[in-house]
């Protein structure tokens, strides 16, 4: 048994605590009189309620009315209201302090006990005391209504316990009500309070319990059974029965070390519960009449325990607060296999259910007997070979693993025959025979076969806390801040993710996806364990089941909920209890819920099926959905919105509003405009007047002017627009609104001079009148307006005027609309204007651009520099991926035709020549695109021929060994029966594929070409040059009959080839020096001299150098020697050996500074070497090239074999290198 | 009492018998068995007898002493001893089987046909012949190994999982026999995928537990077999572990030669004429020489064909 905490709060010494019936609610009472409302889900203190004075010992929250009451030191129960979180009233009439207080289960009665010695039973509804029972000659401690019967059970100091009948309360009170009752009446029935005016007795004592050798602190019933359960001072708790005519005691529990303060029956199991001033809450055994579990607190004595009147939580007061806690997991051990879900029920009892025929079965097993009585089994795994389970059941260092046999008819739950056991924590079958152990204290995995013999012993790394199931005989590691995905057959971490504390897994339908479930976190990952999202939930998460679609469903403590893949998430469903799923199937979840049930929940998969479709761009069933189901909300507008699919959305709406800011937001201005005219709203025109100038709708942005009475903006409008006519209209409406200002506007905009003379006359302005009309050659007005103001010409002093300035006239008609280029719907709109959803196509033109694509891919192949980039140490091979390997310009020289490039591209043979196999062999065929491919199916004809395609091999014989390797590195025998041929296996390249459509070989090879490159460099060291050359062949030979995975092992390839290039041809040209005839001195300087142009690793560029220096010395070419000395200075370090004798060297050659022998090299000028003749190819001249490693050649050698690879043709047709598997 | 029940006397003969522990077997007395299962114990012991290459003929004699109304079996049984120390000339025993009258003369004309005809398909048809026949009694699963054998060793997957299918309806329990999970620890081997693979391995592995001490022979075939699943896993490291155990045994065989081979080949040591040699002084007609030699044939058409 396990106790698991769910809830602490912190503060000071706790007295009495609650729990609502419905809500997540817990109150507390607090020995500083404060009463605390906490939400224990979410941790959060809801509310605090502070009108008693000293401390507050009890509370009760109504069964179903918004009330709870509370008892306290001021002698008062105060009455408060949920809804206002205020008092309502306050019951006075105890004398002592009140020890506890609740409200009757169905009648409106409050029980309340006191110091004063007293019980007391209140009306809440007219806030009367009905009864006051009398009897206990010391406190009474605690209270309490029979849950279904008239009865009463309280506790005292004085010893006993009683029990009191209060049927005839209950008879007085629910009949018709009497007149209301006489002052009299009343002052005589509270003297005599035990009987009412017509001597009916109200509450009579029924039973004394004595046993108890002090103060009894606390009594309470059995929610079914006629059994009473007390605890007191003496220390002990002590169980009681009663019948109808007398009670009496059971038995005795001891244990506790100081005052047992309360002890009660657990709600649906036969448990006692009791806490103590020992700092400890105990569990017993109801039945066995012993200790089952005890929890211990530090420094913290307790108070009061209190049980949730429904589920599995317990609260308990202590010195520092309370704690909410549950006995025992609730999660229903269970595992799928195929079609079947087997479980574990409440009984204990192992059950499985059908979820094709919906059904099912009778038990099969009881596994009571196992472990011990209050022993919960946490995990089952099942094993369909042997029709057994493996159940792991305790906690911690008692945790067991049981391996049992099914029986092979189901008949009932049968007990056991057949049962291996062992210390686990956690225990999964990994394959047919086989299982896993781990054991937490040692950090052990076991690898146990059926016969549950150890075959296999695994130390873990000690941060190791937690093992999960994995897929295919691998298991997950749990670790405190990772994951590991391990295999067990192996012994080998696969791979590794930082995700903390994870305490579940569900595995998708097909084991690509895993979803790691952490308290508050959903972590999913690929099944290589790299991430794919991962979500926080601020309720508890308990379980998730993949759908067949790849989303995942989860379930939290109140919701069903689903996540997309990139991590889009929302609730399906509200649940009112817990529930656990096991799997979903379209629109069904199958849950198992807290009682070990299979409960089937319907869901609507509507909406992320609606965003899944969305997110994956599969249009047309977002379209299927839109038009056949009814998915409306806010969640969903939002989310079209925020996924940039705002057309969408607008199909949903019909609030204008949002209608309106959708519109805009898809520019679609008719939509907008029509809900403008709805909405009729100022701020709402001028948004759409804003977006209509910008798309250049004017029609629009006259209307909303228009709407907005917005006259200056009209104007300025028609003015740019050149309509004229309505800029007339604007000054005659200006005219009418006597809007002086916007009149004047407007003559400017027409240049009506006369009409804005007419305003500066109107409004008494006549100088500007005058100013105006002079300017102007408004002669005669101009003389009015003298005359009118009573003044000549002369007197009035006008600076010299220039010429009338006119008023540019619009050459064309008003303009309109900005054109707009006519626009195409959005595959949305079209579909939803047109209803039309099947025949539309969403392929825009990826195809068609792809083709382009590949074709440049293939050409730079081509163009990439010539120079390898590859820098290679002797000990280190460090990979240089910056650069590309080369190939040399052979854009030119290639004339590889259409048809033929396309064949070649493709990368098969035509079909005719693909022989039909069946098994493996015939799928590697189907699936190969490769040389290596077809040569490990054996097909070596189609090997060899796409060689020659695509690479121009002709000579076969060198790669006899490679194809011969390719062939045989993938087939295995297994012995077969005696004296009959083995069985051939094979080798495929990747064993966790499972689409026989990507069976492919296994090439080996690429994991050896570093270790050949080091080989070839050691050579070349050693000055094994003939051996050097013949490595550095075998890698190319290795690469061009080998598959790759990715682009980046593709290019890793190429660089070696290239590297391989410059190596055999340096090391030819330098065996080819060493073999002239000593007296051709030119000659020996020349290929000196080209040596040190191939590109090698530094080091050995240096060995080559001090070659051409030497030759140089020797042949007093002194301007040469002084180059190769410069160029050894160049790349070495300063102060080495190297460096100081090239520096002393170069010194002396330039002294010298004479030239003895002339030869073909300029140091200065850039060249290709012709691997032919081993002389310079200057840029310009023409050359051939060879299709592996892009070797130069001088034209004449076109068709010859290549001298660098040995099994090329110079300067044919080929596609290039592909070694690319998929 | 059921053959094939777990309780049954000859379950640990018969595993004994069919993971190859044939000096296991051999070294029962008739007397430990209840009368009914002697026969069937001696016909495993004189089967045991051949398969180590030793004489069989006195336990076929003393078998027709004790069994005389069982004449046409130790008729056969000689005949496949014969075969043994003699080869093919001296009986024909087998050439005259057209049609399996029973199962073990089934099974048997079926490994001749392929051993000493080379004649696969007959011992396929044959085979087939039987199990469809009425002949077939339900429970008799050799047929199905050695079909199932050369069903694979012919690549054809197929028919292989054909034969699972006609297998479903007999009764579970044949699941339990150990016949059922070598057939089916071959056929996950060949379908390949990490899971299937692994389950073929815990297969053999478990075997391995059994006591091999005095058959080295069936604990190579074992280990060869592990040898080959490491390999097809691709676990470098373990199966080398594997080839080192293997070694220390001194027993050799063509198939763990040819995986051998295989393993120098992923290991890049490409050099295998040694290993090559080794393998036709074993067995010149293992399927890697004939696949090899044909290989050959056709590199030495294409190297000529281009050249040309």
């Amino acid at each position: 048994m396990k106790m698991l905490t769910k809830f602490e709060s912190k503060s000071s010494r706790a007295k009495g605590i609650a729990f609502h019936p419905k809500r997540p609610w817990v109150l507390v009472s607090l020995h500083s009189s404060t009463i605390q409302l906490w939400d224990y889900r979410m941790g959060t203190l809801i509310d605090r309620f502070e009108d008693h004075v000293g401390p507050v010992r009890s509370v009760d929250f109504h069964p179903t009315q918004p009330l709870f009451v509370s008892g306290g030191d001021d002698y008062s129960i105060k009455v408060w209201s949920l809804v206002t979180r205020k008092c309502i009233f306050t019951l006075n009439g105890h004398l002592d302090y009140i020890r506890q207080v609740s409200f009757h289960p169905d009648l409106p009665w409050i029980l309340s006990c006191s110091d004063d010695q007293t019980i007391r039973i209140w009306n809440w509804q007219n806030r009367q005391e009905i009864a006051c029972l009398t009897g206990h000659n010391h406190y009474v401690m605690s209270a309490q209504f029979h849950p279904t019967e008239d009865l009463i059970v309280s506790a005292s100091l004085d010893q006993t316990v009683r029990v009191w009948d209060i049927s005839g309360l209950r008879k007085k009170h629910s009949a018709p009500a009497s007149s209301v009752r006489s002052f009299e009446d009343q002052l005589q029935r509270q003297q005599l309070p035990q009987q009412d005016i017509f001597g009916n007795i109200n509450a009579v004592v029924k039973y004394v319990l004595e046993g108890h050798d002090k103060g009894v602190n606390y009594a309470s019933f059995h929610p079914t059974l006629p059994l009473i359960v007390s605890s007191g001072d003496d220390r002990v708790v002590k169980l009681w029965r009663m019948s109808d005519t007398k009670a009496w005691e059971v038995d005795t529990f001891r244990g506790h070390t100081g005052n047992v303060l309360c002890a009660i029956f657990h709600p649906h199991q036969d448990l006692i519960l009791s806490v103590s001033d020992d700092k400890t809450v105990r569990v017993w055994d109801l039945n066995k009449r012993v200790p089952v579990k005890q929890f211990r607190r530090d420094h913290d004595r307790f108070w009061l325990i209190g049980a949730h009147p429904n589920m599995n939580l317990f609260g308990a007061c202590h010195d520092s607060g309370v704690m909410v806690f549950k006995l025992e997991r609730e999660r229903p051990a269970h595992t799928i296999f195929q079609n079947k879900l087997y479980y574990i029920n409440s009984e204990k009892q192992l059950q499985s259910y059908d979820y094709s025929r919906n059904e099912t079965s009778l038990p099969m097993l009881s596994l009571k007997k196992i472990g011990k009585t209050w022993s919960f089994m946490r995990t089952i795994s099942y094993n369909q070979t042997d029709n057994s389970i493996l159940v792991v059941f305790g906690e911690g260092d008692s945790s067991n693993y049981a391996l049992i046999s099914l029986p092979k008819h189901v008949t009932g739950a049968i007990e056991p025959t057949d049962i291996r056991q062992g210390e686990a924590n956690f225990a999964t079958f990994i394959s047919r025979n086989r299982f896993v152990t781990f054991i937490k204290s040692t950090k052990t995995l076991h690898v146990k076969d059926m016969s549950n013999n150890t075959t296999k012993t695994i130390q873990l790394d000690s941060s190791v806390n937690d093992v999960l199931p994995g897929q295919g005989g691998r298991i997950l590691l749990v670790k405190a801040h990772s994951v590991i995905n391990y295999d067990v057959q192996q012994r080998k971490e696969v791979a590794e993710l930082s995700v903390n504390n994870v305490k579940y897994v569900s595995w998708s339908n097909d084991g690509t996806y895993v979803a790691m479930l952490s308290k508050h976190t959903i972590t999913i990952a690929n099944r290589d364990l790299e991430l794919v999202t991962s979500m926080h939930e601020t309720i508890r998460i308990k379980s998730a089941a993949w759908d067949d679609t790849g989303v995942l469903l989860y379930s939290t403590l109140n919701h069903i909920k689903y996540t997309l893949l990139n991590g889009d998430n929302g609730i399906i469903k509200t649940l009112e209890n817990t529930l656990y799923i096991t799997k979903v199937v379209g629109n069904q979840v199958y849950c198992l819920n807290r009682d070990g049930a299979v409960e089937v929940i319907a869901i609507d998969p509507t909406e992320y099926r609606f965003k899944k479709s969305l997110v994956n761009k599969n249009f047309h069933e977002v379209l299927r959905l839109i038009k056949n189901s009814t998915l409306v909300g806010q969640n969903i507008i939002a989310y079209l919105q925020k996924k940039g699919f705002p057309e969408v959305a607008l199909h949903f709406v019909q609030d204008p509003e949002t209608r309106f800011d959708l519109a805009l937001e898809c520019s679609n201005l008719q939509v907008a405009f029509e809900q403008a005219k709805i909405l009729n709203d100022s701020q709402i025109w001028e948004k759409l007047g804003e977006e209509a100038l910008l798309q250049g709708n004017l029609e629009i942005v006259e209307y909303v002017y228009q709407q907005l009475h917005n006259f200056d903006k009209l104007s300025f409008l028609y003015l740019y627009k050149g309509d004229n006519e309505r800029l007339n209209k604007m000054t005659t409406i200006a005219e009418h609104r006597e809007d002086t200002s916007a009149l004047i506007q407007n003559t400017l905009y027409s240049n009506d001079v006369k009409k804005r003379c007419q305003v500066y006359i109107q409004n008494g302005m006549l100088p500007l009148a005058y100013t105006l009309a002079k300017s102007n050659g408004l002669v005669e007005l101009a003389a009015q307006i003298l005359q009118e103001a009573g003044l000549e010409e002369k007197d009035v002093d006008l600076p010299e005027l220039g010429g009338v300035v006119q008023l540019p006239t619009p050459i064309e008609e008003p303009i309109g609309n900005w054109p707009l280029k006519e626009s195409s719907l959005s595959f949305f709109e079209t579909a939803l204007i047109t209803g039309q959803v099947e025949n539309l196509s969403l392929e825009d033109e990826p195809e068609q651009q792809q083709q382009p694509q590949q074709q440049q891919q293939q050409q730079q192949q081509f163009t990439k520099s010539a120079t390898p980039a590859l820098e290679f140490n002797d000990e280190e091979f460090e990979d240089d991926e910056d650069d590309g390997g080369a190939w040399g310009d052979l854009d030119d020289d290639l004339d590889i035709g259409d048809e033929f490039n396309a064949q070649a591209a493709a990368g098969a043979p035509s079909p005719d020549v693909v022989p039909v196999v069946e098994g493996e062999i015939g799928m590697w065929l189907r699936n190969a695109k490769t040389p290596a491919s077809y040569a490990a199916a054996g097909a070596f004809e189609q090997a060899a021929s796409l060689l020659n395609k695509q690479l121009g091999v002709v000579n076969f014989a060198p790669l006899r060994q490679r194809f011969l390797t390719v062939y045989g590195a993938n087939k295995v025998y297994l012995p077969g029966a005696d004296d009959l041929p083995g069985i051939k296996t094979f080798i495929r390249a990747e064993n966790d594929e499972d689409d026989p459509k990507k069976f492919k070989p296994f090439i080996p090879g690429f994991e050896q070409l570093d270790e050949l490159v080091k080989i070839g460099f050691r050579h070349f060291k050693l000055n094994h040059l003939e051996d050097a050359i013949s490595t550095f062949r075998d890698i190319i030979y290795t690469i061009i009959v080998l598959n790759v995975e990715d682009e980046d092992e593709e290019e890793k390839c190429r660089q070696i080839l290239s590297l391989c290039r410059e190596y055999i041809l340096g090391l030819s040209i330098e065996l080819a020096r060493r073999a002239l005839d000593p007296s051709d001195i030119k000659r020996n300087l020349e290929l000196a001299a080209y040596f040190t142009r191939t590109q090698l690793q530094t080091d050995h560029r240096v060995n080559a150098l001090k070659v051409a220096l030497t030759q140089s010395m020797k042949a007093k070419n002194y301007v040469s020697a002084a180059h190769f000395a410069g160029e050894i200075i160049k790349i070495s370090p300063a102060g080495s050996k190297n460096y100081v004798q090239a520096e002393s060297f170069k010194l002396r050659a330039e002294t010298a500074g004479s030239e003895a022998v002339e030869i073909d090299f300029d140091p200065y000028s850039d060249f290709e070497i012709c691997s032919g003749t081993f002389t310079p190819i200057y840029p310009g001249e023409p050359s051939v090239s060879e299709a592996i490693v892009g070797a130069k050649y001088k034209p004449e050698f076109k068709g010859g074999v290549c001298s660098i690879t040995g099994v090329s043709a110079i300067g044919v047709p080929a596609s290039g290198l592909r070694i690319r598997a998929d | 009492m059921d053959e094939f029940n777990d309780s049954s006397e000859l379950y640990t003969i018969r595993n004994q018998f069919y993971s190859n522990q044939h000096n296991a077997v051999i070294s029962y007395s008739l007397d430990q068995f209840s009368s009914q299962y002697q026969l069937k114990v001696l016909e495993f012991q004189i089967r045991s007898t051949v398969a180590l290459g030793q004489d069989a003929s006195e336990l076929i004699d003393h078998g027709k002493v004790l069994f005389p109304e069982e004449e046409e079996l130790f008729q056969l049984l000689s005949a496949h001893n014969d075969l043994q120390s003699f080869g093919t000339d001296s009986s024909t025993y087998f050439q005259d089987v057209k049609q399996g009258k029973f199962e073990l003369q089934t099974v048997l004309t079926a490994i001749y046909l392929v051993k000493y005809e080379q004649d696969v398909n007959q011992a396929v048809s044959i085979l087939n012949e039987y199990i469809n026949s009425d002949r077939y009694n339900i429970g008799e699963l050799e047929p199905f190994l050695i079909l199932m054998n050369l069903y694979l060793y012919l690549g054809k997957i197929d028919q292989a999982a054909k034969l699972f299918e006609h297998l479903k309806i007999f009764p579970s329990f044949i699941r339990d026999s150990i016949i059922y999970h070598t057939f089916e620890a071959w056929y996950l081997a060949v379908k390949g995928e990490s899971d299937n693979i692994n389950n073929s391995y815990y297969f053999y592995d478990e075997l391995l537990n059994l006591d091999y001490e005095n058959d080295p022979i069936g604990k190579q075939k074992i280990l060869t077999a592990l040898f080959a699943l490491t390999l097809q896993m691709r676990h470098l490291p373990e199966a080398q572990e594997l080839l080192n155990q293997i070694r220390q045994l001194n027993v050799t065989s063509g198939d763990f030669i040819a995986n051998e081979i295989c393993y120098n080949y992923l290991t890049g040591s490409n050099d295998t004429r040694e290993l090559l040699q080794q393998l036709y002084q074993i067995e010149p007609n293992h399927q890697l020489l004939q696949d090899f030699a044909e290989k050959t044939k056709v590199f030495d058409e294409i190297v000529g064909k281009y050249t040309a």
